[in-house]
């Protein structure tokens, strides 16, 4: 896929929009509180301009999971939540919200690894039908990392000039507290 | 006389959720879980359960392919597709297995679509 033109990224633009939609989707029906509108930003990031402030990487440790497309599209996507965030989506998705936050984080490795696997999937299901073209997935792998580690993965991952970044920010209602995500497009 | 359930899926969590969605609306059914197609078929060549519930992607085999077998061998049992993954192609495989696809996440919703089908409502 080359991206060549203004208007070929705001088409590819428009089809991650609607994915990063439907994972929005996904983890409001899992936590099942409404999540406002996410307001979410798609990035085109040369791959030699790729930092943690490029990345707006704001947290020291993010919760990450990755799965790996293959097919007409072959894709590495991952999407990474602050530790904040992860804590509030496990409590909800868990119905935890009496237990100790030992209890929580037992349960964070397992609920991450699902509830990234159902918002990836979701996502990239619905690129691909926009898309039309069918792909496979690999299983997900969780891992905590630090800014620096999820720099050092994409540049070591992607062997593409550009990456792609879909910024998600969301508030759920009646929390106050604010909520990122993002999703990285990593095509190999 | 109450139901018998296998739940085939890798992820613990997902197990979990459908065991508690489906027990709450049928606290009498009994479960059984196996977290690959290999060990559902293995587990259903010694005792059939009536319902099933099958996820595609999960280490080995995918569920498809397990309830194409599963299904080959014994008819009556009622399966459901239940991924994550909702591209067309999948939807389609389930229907080509005479069955029926269930999109993730495991909420109320989703768990009656699936349990409308066991008992074919």
């Amino acid at each position: 896929m080359k991206i060549e033109h203004e208007l070929d990224f705001d088409k590819l633009s428009e089809i991650i929009n609607i994915g990063t939609k439907c994972a929005t989707q996904v983890l409001s029906d899992v936590i099942g509180k409404t999540i406002q509108p996410p307001v979410s930003k798609v990035e085109l990031i040369r791959l030699s301009d790729v930092s943690i402030s490029s990345l707006k990487l704001e947290s020291e440790k993010f919760s990450t999971v990755t799965l790996e497309f293959v097919g007409k599209l072959n894709i590495q996507v991952m999407l990474s939540f602050s530790e904040e965030t992860v804590l509030y989506v496990i409590q909800k998705m868990m119905s935890m919200e009496t237990y100790d936050i030992d209890t929580v984080h037992e349960f964070i490795s397992e609920g991450m690894c699902e509830l990234g696997n159902l918002m990836i999937n979701a996502c990239l299901s619905a690129i691909t039908e926009t898309l039309k073209i069918p792909i496979e997935s690999t299983l997900p792998c969780y891992k905590i990392k630090s800014a620096n580690e999820i720099v050092t993965h994409i540049k070591g991952m992607s062997n593409k000039e550009f990456i792609l970044v879909s910024h998600i920010n969301f508030s759920i209602e009646g929390v106050s507290l604010s909520m990122t995500g993002k999703i990285f497009f990593l095509l190999n | 006389m109450s139901k018998t359930v296998l739940v085939v899926d890798d992820s613990k969590i997902s197990r979990m959720f459908i065991r508690q969605h489906i027990s709450a609306k049928h606290p009498d059914w009994i479960f059984s879980e196996a977290v690959t197609g290999e060990d559902a078929i293995a587990m259903i060549d010694i005792e059939q359960p009536d319902y099933c519930t099958m996820d595609i992607n999960m280490p080995g085999m995918l569920g498809t392919d397990a309830a194409k077998e599963i299904l080959g061998k014994y008819p009556h049992i009622r399966l459901v597709i239940f991924s994550a993954n909702v591209q067309e192609t999948y939807q389609e495989q389930a229907r080509e297995l005479g069955t029926i696809f269930v999109s993730k996440p495991v909420t109320e919703s989703s768990i009656s679509q699936a349990i409308d089908y066991f008992l074919d409502i």
